[in-house]
C-alpha cells in the first residue's frame, strides 16, 4: 500500500515530495512528511484536510494503515535540516 | 533501571510540570524560554510510551514523528486491530481512526516547524526570525513570535491530553 500512496499523493499534488520513510519492524503503519509548495497558503488545519480528505476518497477504509503525514512548505522543510540550525 | 534513567511516571509528570511552566513563562511575556519549553511536554510524553529496548539512534531521540512512532503510535495502532478483530465495525473505527491521525499529524506538523531540542542554544533573534517566517498571512504578522508559541502550547496541551487519556496503555 505504501507504493500506492506515493505514486497517489505525486499524482494528485503536482510537484510534491513524498518521503514515507522506511518500514518499521515489518508494521503496515504508513507515516512520513509530504513537502509542497501548494500547503504555502493554507494553515496547518487545511493542509491536512486536503491531503487526508484525498487520501479517504482514494484508499477508503484502508486509510487506516496510515498513521502520521506531517505538511511543510519547502521553506519550513529547509529551515528543519540539521544543516541549518546554529552549530 | 539505574535512577538517572527516567520511568514511564517520570515523564509524565514532567509532561505536566513543563507544560504549566512553559504556560507561565507565556502569560508573563516570556515567549523565548517559553518556546523552548512549550515543547518538552510533547517529548516528555511520546517518551513515556517507548519501550525501554527500542533502539532510535542520535537524531530520533529528539525526531518528534519519531518518537510518536515509536510508541505512542504503534499503540494506539494495536489497539484499534484489536477491536478489529473482535468485530467491531470496521467502517465506524476506521473513521475514529482517521480522525485521530489527521489530529495527530496537524499537531505534529505544528510542534516539529515550531519546535526543536536546539531552541535552548538559540538566540531570541533566531527564534523571532522562524516565528516570521511562519507567518503566512498578514493577520498572523502581527506579534509571530506569540502567535508561534501559542500554536504550540496548544499542540503541547493536545500531546499531553492524549497521554493521559491512553496512560493505562503503558505495559
Amino acid at each position: 500500500m505504501r507504493e500506492q500512496v506515493e505514486n497517489f499523493l505525486r499524482e494528485r499534488f503536482p510537484g510534491m515530495e513524498v518521503d514515507l520513510g522506511p518500514v518499521e519492524h515489518g508494521s503496515p503503519r504508513i507515516s512520513g512528511v509530504l513537502i509542497w509548495n501548494g500547503f504555502a497558503n493554507m494553515d496547518v488545519a487545511e493542509q491536512q484536510a486536503c491531503v487526508w480528505d484525498a487520501l479517504r476518497e482514494r484508499f477508503g477504509v484502508e486509510t487506516v494503515n496510515i498513521s502520521t503525514l506531517l505538511t511543510f512548505t519547502p521553506d519550513e522543510a529547509e529551515a528543519l535540516r540539521p544543516e541549518s540550525w546554529p552549530a | 533501571m539505574g535512577d538517572n534513567v527516567p520511568r514511564a511516571d517520570d515523564y509524565f509528570e514532567a509532561s505536566q510540570s513543563r507544560f504549566q511552566e512553559a504556560v507561565s513563562l507565556y502569560k508573563n511575556n516570556f515567549y523565548v524560554g517559553a518556546a523552548y519549553l512549550a515543547g518538552c511536554p510533547i517529548e516528555a510524553t511520546f517518551w513515556a510510551f517507548v519501550p525501554p529496548e527500542r533502539e532510535l539512534g542520535q537524531r530520533g531521540r529528539h525526531n518528534l514523528q519519531q518518537l510518536y512512532e515509536a510508541g505512542l503510535g504503534e499503540r494506539i495502532d494495536a489497539r484499534y486491530r484489536e477491536r478489529f478483530r473482535s468485530g467491531a465495525s470496521v467502517g465506524e473505527h476506521a473513521i475514529k481512526l482517521k480522525d485521530l491521525s489527521r489530529q495527530i499529524s496537524a499537531n505534529l506538523t505544528i510542534a516539529s516547524t515550531r519546535w526543536a531540542n536546539s531552541y535552548r542554544y538559540y538566540p531570541e533573534s533566531r527564534i523571532l526570525n522562524i516565528a516570521k517566517k511562519l507567518a503566512r498571512r498578514k493577520k498572523d504578522s502581527k506579534d509571530p513570535l506569540k502567535r508561534t508559541v501559542n500554536e504550540l502550547l496548544d499542540a503541547s496541551k493536545f500531546f499531553v491530553g492524549l497521554g493521559i487519556q491512553k496512560r493505562a496503555w503503558i505495559v
